[in-house]
């Protein structure tokens, strides 16, 4: 009876994992294939604007008309900071994981004035909350820098769209917002 | 012949694991919105948020921000692929948010062109009437590319008010002539 199932299961076994792998690492190695094609030569923590015919391809929601910063997360060597004075126009952060769960998001009206700061950590893993400092130790470790996301993962992707309301306005928009600032803190 | 027989087996669930791999990645990340369009988007809370994600990053694509709804469109209202060849009207109440565009181009969203809210005329009665054709047309107008079979997306930022059970008015798209 075992010999009889043992190929059976065997292929229903492999089939699963052949379906996991489908799912859970093609799509990420695709993703990051992508990711480096479009950000070629982009240094990790610091803040650029991509070419308007890029942007579609990695930010669905873009038009070629909108301007999209990007800051590619790497907290191997710590906690970033995004420091930004965005002028008074329309625009959103949304943070990303490195697997493309969005973490953290704020937009103009939830910022309140032009300025913002946002500091980007990795989340402690079980085992680090479990054997690390009690919360008040690490609560004070933290500056007051504005607001404060935790990514789970040790990379993500911070993502500023603005869409431009006049296209006469759209270079001095993108030098404002080429000063915007992402980097280790 | 017992191997033979248990590399057919595995050669069998390979196949059939990967296959049902990329089905549920492409039926993932889209639900219908309103007939025609479907909408992107990634529900955390939902189980099959997994295949969701999946969804866009095997096209290399983030998925919508929180508080944007992405739609995609690829049929007029008749149910025929939009081409590029063709002329469409988009007609519908002018979306209420704090920003929105439509974009056309070809299946996989590449060489799109687009038209948004800084465009826009409106009729006095704030419906929206864009032209999607290659020639010239008055009024708003959205000029197509030349990309054989058309994919149209429509971007709503942060609708106002919040809609409840995704019921944003959507436009219709009906196709006016081809070339």
């Amino acid at each position: 009876m075992m010999g009889r199932l043992f190929w059976p299961l065997t292929a229903a076994f492999f089939g699963l994992a052949v379906h996991l792998v489908t799912v859970l690492y093609m799509p990420g190695l695709m993703f990051q294939r992508s990711l480096s094609r479009l950000t070629e030569g982009a240094k990790p923590n610091s803040f650029f604007v991509m070419k308007p015919e890029n942007q579609s391809s990695l930010v669905p929601t873009a038009t070629a008309q909108d301007i999209v910063g990007l800051c590619l997360l790497d907290f191997a060597k710590g906690t970033v900071v995004i420091s930004a004075h965005v002028p008074q126009t329309l625009w959103r952060l949304a943070i990303y994981s490195q697997s493309g769960q969005q973490v953290y998001g704020i937009n103009d009206v939830q910022a309140g004035s032009g300025g913002f700061s946002v500091e980007v950590a990795r989340a402690k893993s079980l085992l680090q909350q479990i054997t690390g400092k009690p919360d008040a130790e690490d609560a004070a470790q933290i500056e007051n820098v504005g607001w404060h996301a935790e990514v789970p993962e040790a990379k993500g992707i911070a993502v500023l769209w603005v869409p431009v309301p006049d296209a006469l306005q759209r270079n001095a928009l993108e030098s404002a917002l080429k000063d915007i600032s992402c980097k280790v803190k | 012949m017992k191997i033979s027989l248990g590399s057919a087996f595995l050669l069998g669930g390979a196949v059939v694991g990967y296959l049902t791999g990329v089905n549920a990645l492409s039926r993932s990340g889209q639900v219908a919105a309103d007939g025609k369009w479907m909408q992107g988007r990634v529900d955390p809370k939902n189980p099959n948020a997994l295949y969701a994600l999946g969804h866009f990053r095997q096209d290399g694509l983030l998925p919508p921000a929180n508080g944007a709804l992405f739609y995609t469109r690829l049929v007029d209202d008749d149910g025929n692929s939009l081409r590029s060849s063709c002329s469409y009207q988009l007609s519908g109440p002018q979306p209420a948010a704090r920003w929105w565009s439509v974009s056309a181009g070809d299946v996989a969203g590449g060489k799109a062109a687009s038209f948004s809210a800084r465009d826009a005329v409106l009729t006095s009665d704030d419906q929206l009437n864009l032209a999607l054709t290659r020639r010239a047309a008055p009024g708003n107008w959205l000029a197509l590319p030349d990309v054989g079979t058309l994919r149209v997306a429509l971007v709503i930022d942060e609708p106002y008010p919040t809609p409840k059970g995704g019921a944003v008015p959507l436009p219709s798209i009906k196709k006016l002539g081809c070339e």
